[in-house]
């Protein structure tokens, strides 16, 4: 729609509060109105005053007050005129209200409200103080252009410099503006000048911030505008509808012995929070809520990951009955959180157990406006079934009854086990499976946090900062639920953001929260350590000896991680290093957790030829009866982690399979159906498999490189790996065998790291080159490599030292030179 | 300034008066919601917190059976005059809705009227 009809479409709707903002601008009705307030309290006293004086002069009690009464008869009159003002001014913001309360969405419907406007309030006030000639100066000079640029981290001057330097200006003759069948609301009004300007767009695109994030960065001061004006019209249902009504305890019945082992959700913890939620666009609730009202056995088992996730959905739905928001067979009702573990605790033993358990299910079906939840049903039948008693048996009467609902939570896994196994339980509830939030659920969530936040801390929430903590809490935290764990990395932001004393928490502080807490080098890549980045392959170098190749695609791999631009949905790196024992693969593993996680044992080592059996797949992953695997165990413990799968070969198809999956995925579930996260690792599986063959062309001068398809088809066609599971790795890394130069080098660095000891003993050990030759020959075997290389650094060259510290020929301070006499 | 009266008036004897008689009824929901006039109706004859006295032996036991009726009839009409009260107050409260919400309504209508009373008998005050 062209601009200027647009406009005409906004002047019929708004046409008169613009005038009265031109002729009498809010900020000064506001200031009116509080010197007004404060002149009638004041003269409202001194009248009061007045009427007394007056009065006990007139009674002749004290004559000299009159003097006092009729001067405070001139405060009548003001007070009258000061009232006349009062008054008009609170005839004026009524009219600004019915006007600027329009398309305000209310919840609870009123009579002759006009819910559905085809031009928001914000765009119309935006069009009618912009300039014709720069639609776009008038938009970001706005207050909600101001606001969106404070949200998207752009600064005044910033902003003030780009305004003065601009080119070309769209005007209102040739800029159309969208129209989407909710109206014209700012994201859209916002939408259509980014596409129409040119400059604008590169502007913003310098800045890292493209249209989806200027239309986010709309949305969320528009719907903080309308939270604000919803909460002014006090007098609207919406607002009425909070206030909790008188007399409803009086239709119920009285719940002594259920209230003694329990407590209603509106008293949890959990409550206040869950209220503070926007309700508008979650379905979880509405499910419960359609289930429990239907006529008969409305019970509902709840199935979630999180126990405190399902306790605060339910604070939703009662936060929800509370504002009578809801269908009405479950008006009115309370939520009830019955502790079965307390009701065990207090009875002791079965008899009593039943009989107040009965009692309390019976107080709650007379009451009649009780919702009774059971809170991880299994862990709650396995406490009663150690006096005995049945708990399901002993409500099963009830699961029909339309007096008394029941609401049990439970896990995935033990839905299975507890709920489909018995009969009764699955004719009588419905499944109630809670669904991740969405992202832009989650961007709700964290905007209204984000606002509260900002009360009570100096940083403002930048809008991409928001949409990097949802990303990073799903990529990086493992632990925890959605959107919880975004809410916990929201406020270290903050905090973070606060302690660095920076003003607005952007991507970068979110990104340094991160890399704090997991050791994960993150954002921009600057200084000593893109130096290092660049120069990876030479540091490399430095501790893994001749495998030159392997080097390159490592650190190839490692900035392809480090510069965030591989798949976030599978782990860092995963690679297949094949080659004789020896060659420096678990070195290179080592180098690589050094240089990735900043230390070399930031490593899992598994090693595979113990997973052959057939209960293989158990031991990794866990059993089902609880008892924890190997890799979730490692994994939960500490995810940022290179796992290193030595002799990978050897490990059973099982596992094989298992790991087609993590390297694909970058996750799997144990038996109890709980995801393990390996996103955050890098995976190197080892593997001599194809050794001979490497040993040959190594032999016969063939450069491996030219060599690998063929090598490769090799190792499946002798069976040991699956074609799609080799090609699920990142890269298949060549080693070659050592040549006696490498040896000798890798010797050296052996014999560099025992003087190093040395020396910290106050003894020197001079490498000579004598010492390097004797080593490099002596650890170097032709089948295992440079794999003897420790023992016979410990056997001739160690003990020969350590023989001669006792003996006394060396002495602290000395410098040892070993000759080859004196290590044979 | 001119434009706003116009606008100001226009308003204030069309959408004003709608706006007006939004609110009123806004507050009469209110009352009858936070009284819960509705739903202690429905229950209206229901024993008072629900305190039902039945008999748990088995077979017919005659002075048993009207003792707990008697009790049961005084819990039913104990619980019909509290919630009587309650729906009373409701209704009282609606009523004082209707009036003062009727005078306002009357003020409303004669505002340019009252302002000028106001301004006109609080300059006399003054001068007086």
């Amino acid at each position: 729609m062209p601009f200027n009809a647009l406009q005409k479409i906004a002047y019929k709707l708004y046409k008169p509060i613009l005038v009265l903002e031109d002729v009498f601008p809010y900020r000064k009705r506001k200031a009116i109105n509080t010197y007004s307030n404060l002149s009638l309290a004041v003269l409202a006293v001194i009248s009061f005053v007045g009427l007394i004086t007056g009065s006990i002069a007139a009674q002749q009690v004290f004559p000299a007050f009159g003097a006092v009464a009729i001067l405070s008869g001139k405060t009548y009159g003001l007070l009258l005129i000061v009232f006349a003002i009062k008054f008009s001014l609170v005839a004026l913001e009524a009219f600004n209200r019915s006007y600027y309360g329009r398309g305000l969405n209310l919840i609870l419907s009123e009579i002759d409200s006009d819910n559905d406007v085809p031009v928001s309030y914000e765009v119309a006030a935006i069009m009618h103080y912009s300039e014709k000639h720069d639609l776009l100066h008038g938009f970001l000079t706005s207050p909600y252009g101001e606001d969106i640029m404070i949200r998207l981290g752009i600064m005044e001057q910033d902003l003030h410099d780009f305004l003065g330097n601009r080119q070309t200006h769209i005007t209102s003759e040739q800029t159309t503006i969208e129209s989407e069948p909710h109206g014209v609301t700012l994201p859209v009004y916002v939408r259509s000048l980014y596409k129409q300007d040119q400059e604008f767009q590169q502007f913003l695109f310098k800045r890292e911030i493209q249209l989806k994030e200027l239309e986010g960065a709309a949305d969320w001061i528009m719907r903080t505008n309308r939270l604000v004006r919803n909460n002014e019209r006090w007098y609207s249902r919406d607002v009425l509808g909070r206030i909790e009504g008188l007399g409803k305890s009086l239709a119920y019945g009285e719940k002594y012995t259920l209230e003694r082992y329990g407590h209603y959700i509106i008293n949890d913890p959990v409550y206040v929070a869950a209220s503070e939620r926007s309700l508008d666009e979650d379905t979880d609730v509405e499910a419960i809520e359609a289930e429990l009202s239907r006529s008969r056995q409305a019970n509902v088992v709840l199935v979630g990951k999180d126990a405190n996730n399902m306790r605060e959905v339910l604070a939703q739905l009662a936060h929800k009955i509370h504002e009578g928001h809801v269908l009405p067979p479950i008006e009115h009702k309370k939520i009830f959180l019955f502790d079965v573990g307390a009701l065990v605790a207090v009875a002791k033993e079965k008899g009593a157990f039943e009989e107040l358990f009965k009692k309390a299910l019976y107080q709650a079906a007379a009451s009649g406006n009780i919702i009774l939840v059971i809170e991880n049903l299994a862990a709650s039948i396995h406490n009663a079934m150690t006096i005995n008693a049945d708990i399901v048996s002993l409500m099963a009467d009830y699961f029909d009854a339309p007096e008394l609902q029941i609401v049990v939570t439970t896990s995935e896994a033990q839905l299975h086990k507890d709920i489909e196994a018995d009969t009764r339980m699955k004719t009588n509830f419905e499944i109630v499976r809670l669904h991740d939030l969405d992202e832009t659920g989650l961007v709700r969530v964290l905007e209204q946090r984000a606002i509260r936040l900002e009360q009570k801390h100096q940083p403002i929430v930048t809008y991409q900062g928001l949409v990097d903590i949802i990303e990073s809490a799903d990529r990086y935290f493992t632990d925890g639920v959605m959107p919880d764990k975004a809410l916990d990395l929201l406020e270290e932001s903050m905090l973070y953001a606060e302690s660095q004393g920076v003003g607005l928490v952007t991507k970068k502080a979110v990104e340094g929260v991160v890399a704090m807490k997991t050791g994960i080098p993150m954002g921009d890549i600057s200084g000593e350590e893109q130096q290092k980045l660049m120069n990876l392959e030479t540091e490399l170098s430095k501790r893994v000896i001749g495998q030159v190749d392997a080097v390159h695609a490592i650190a190839g791999a490692m900035r392809r991680a480090r510069s965030g631009i591989n798949d976030p949905k599978r782990p860092f790196g995963t690679f297949l290093f094949l080659g004789p024992t020896g060659v420096g693969k678990t070195e290179t593993t080592k180098a690589l957790a050094y240089s990735f996680f900043g230390d070399e044992n930031a490593m899992h080592r598994l090693d595979m030829s113990e997973f052959q059996t057939t209960d293989a797949l158990e031991r990794l992953i866990g059993f089902s009866d609880g008892t924890p695997g190997r890799l979730t165990t490692m994994l939960k413990e500490k995810p940022y982690h290179v796992v290193l799968l030595d002799e990978f070969e050897k490990a059973n198809q099982d596992v094989h399979d298992l790991f087609l999956q993590i390297l694909d995925e970058g996750q799997f579930s144990d038996p109890a159906g709980e995801e393990v996260n390996a996103r955050n690792t890098i995976i190197i599986a080892t593997s001599n498999a194809g050794a001979d063959l490497i040993w040959d062309l190594a032999q016969s001068g063939a450069d491996l490189g030219e060599h690998e398809h063929e090598l490769i088809d090799a190792i499946i066609h002798q069976g040991i790996f699956r074609p799609e599971l080799i090609n699920r790795f990142d890269g298949v890394i060549l080693f070659h065998p050592l040549i006696q130069d490498e040896v000798k080098e890798i010797a050296n660095i052996q014999l560099q790291k025992l003087a190093e000891r040395m020396r910290e003993k106050g003894i020197d050990l001079a490498i000579t080159q004598d010492l390097i030759d004797f080593v490099g020959e002596e650890g170097y075997d032709p089948q295992f490599g440079g794999r003897q290389m420790n023992r016979a650094i410990k056997e001739h060259v160690e003990q020969v030292i350590a023989d001669k510290i006792i003996s006394g020929e060396i002495q602290r301070g000395q410098t040892v030179s070993l000759t080859r006499k004196d290590l044979q | 300034m001119a434009q706003l009266a116009f606008y100001y008036f226009r308003w204030h004897y069309s959408r004003g008066l709608r706006d007006y008689m939004r609110n009123w009824t806004n507050f009469i929901w209110f009352f009858w919601h936070f009284f819960s006039i509705g739903l202690l109706a429905k229950t209206f004859f229901a024993p008072l917190n629900r305190i039902h006295e039945q008999s748990e032996r088995a077979g017919i036991h005659v002075e048993e059976f009207f003792q707990n009726a008697l009790v049961n009839l005084i819990m039913r009409l104990v619980g019909m005059l509290i919630r009587f009260l309650f729906i009373v107050l409701g209704f009282l409260s609606i009523a004082a809705t209707l009036l003062l919400g009727g005078f306002f309504f009357f003020v409303w209508l004669c505002m340019p009227l009252v302002l000028l009373g106001l301004i006109a008998a609080g300059v006399i005050f003054f001068i007086t």
